[in-house]
């Protein structure tokens, strides 16, 4: 998927690169809202917690996609935990800095909506495929809903993790895609 | 309702000024909007009201978001969101200004304030999206219906403790924000004002305070 930025150049600057290794945390919710990120490469899981001990996968992000949407709200601290399900690099953008750049710069001004945008669609489809599907039919628009927000990048999705995005057990997701043979083989059906 | 609602948007004085350059029109209560009309690429700017996004199938729904005064819809399909059958339905009478997705972003860029308001509105409605989400997938009937109880009523209690649902709400309409049948509502509302946790006082839900005892 091309963007309108390249993302390998800082895209504003103020844009620190950051490297993050496989299973370490962008953003921690509760945390300070301290920065936002712009991933460059890689593949991001947020997930929302809720009972204590408890969380709610609700998305996998990739290039293009912007992390920490806590400080762009001028909320204190962050609503969600960002954690690399690969190696990892992004641009750390002030909030504050970034939101007085965006008038300046339409390029970015549309990634950062484009990337909203397709975030959204993926949390309402997946508030729609909950509430209204079985998890059979939820499978196949999670994985077309992930393709946008993913940069057009496989997603390094493990079975288990797929399940928890669509709010299904790992064996439920495991037999729908054997039955219905919808699942892509890999890498989203590489169960692990 | 702003149960699924935002809190954010543009101003109302910003609102009014992007107005200006849009076909204003106005919705009575139950019309519904041509969201996911791939030929129908507009955003609305509510200026009056409130507008329900919602899903449908199989006979039951699912509320994914209110838009109230100053909130927008149908900017996703100007960034390539696909038609997935969302609808839009004005739940009062409702005044919206519209015009086409390309126009509008004209006339944001370079408006440092609409940017900004732009910008949160749209972090706003994936943060309350998710919070949905997780509420949906990891909590059951009850603890979903009081949050959302919670969400509707005054924000000040009153000197006893209990706060007030701030309209009469529908069964229907609290079933479709926590994804559950009316009868599961009418049920799970019945079980709580035996708990003690709500009473229903003229129509209207009172929380009552919780009991830290």
């Amino acid at each position: 998927m091309g963007f309108a930025i390249d993302l390998a150049a800082p895209p504003t600057p103020f844009a620190v690169e950051r490297r993050f290794r496989r299973g370490s945390f962008l953003v921690l919710a509760g945390a300070p809202a301290g920065a936002a990120y712009l991933i460059r490469a890689g593949q991001v899981r947020v997930s929302v917690p809720a009972a204590p001990g408890r969380e709610t996968t609700t998305a996998f992000l990739g290039p293009g996609q912007l992390v920490g949407l806590g400080g762009v709200l001028g909320r204190p601290t962050y609503h969600a935990f960002a954690r690399a399900v690969t190696r990892v690099v992004a641009w750390s953008l002030p909030p504050e800095g970034l939101l007085a750049w965006l008038p300046g710069d339409p390029a970015l001004l549309d990634l950062v909506l484009s990337a909203l945008s397709q975030r959204l669609a993926l949390a309402e489809g997946l508030l729609r495929d909950v509430a209204l599907y079985r998890v059979a039919a939820r499978i196949p628009d999670a994985l077309e809903r992930l393709g946008p927000c993913l940069g057009g990048e496989p997603p390094a999705l493990t079975r288990g993790a797929l399940a928890a995005l669509v709010g299904a057990r790992r064996e439920t997701v495991s037999r729908a895609a054997h039955a219905a043979g919808a699942v892509p083989a890999a890498p989203a059906a590489a169960g692990r | 309702m702003s149960a699924a609602g935002s809190a954010v948007g543009l101003a109302p004085d910003e609102a009014a000024r992007l107005a200006e350059h849009m076909v204003k029109s106005e919705l009575l209560a139950g019309a519904r909007l041509a969201e996911g009309d791939e030929a129908d690429a507009r955003v609305r700017l509510v200026l009056g009201g409130s507008v329900r996004l919602f899903y449908q199938s199989g006979g039951r729904e699912i509320t994914v978001g209110a838009v109230g005064p100053g909130g927008l819809i149908g900017l996703g399909p100007f960034f390539g969101r696909p038609p997935d059958g969302r609808l839009a339905e004005a739940t009062e009478p409702t005044v919206i200004a519209t015009c086409a997705g390309a126009r509008f972003l004209d006339l944001v860029r370079g408006e440092p304030r609409l940017v900004r308001a732009l910008v949160a509105l749209l972090c706003d409605r994936v943060v309350q999206a998710e919070h949905h989400l997780t509420q949906l997938t990891q909590a059951d009937a009850p603890a979903r219906l009081m949050r959302v109880l919670d969400e509707l009523a005054e924000t000040l209690p009153s000197p006893s403790g209990t706060r007030r649902v701030k309209s009469v709400v529908r069964h229907e309409d609290l079933a479709h924000l926590i994804g559950a049948s009316r009868e599961t509502v009418t049920r799970t509302l019945k079980r709580l004002e035996a708990q003690g946790r709500i009473r229903r006082v003229a129509g209207r839900i009172v929380l009552q305070p919780v009991d830290l005892a």
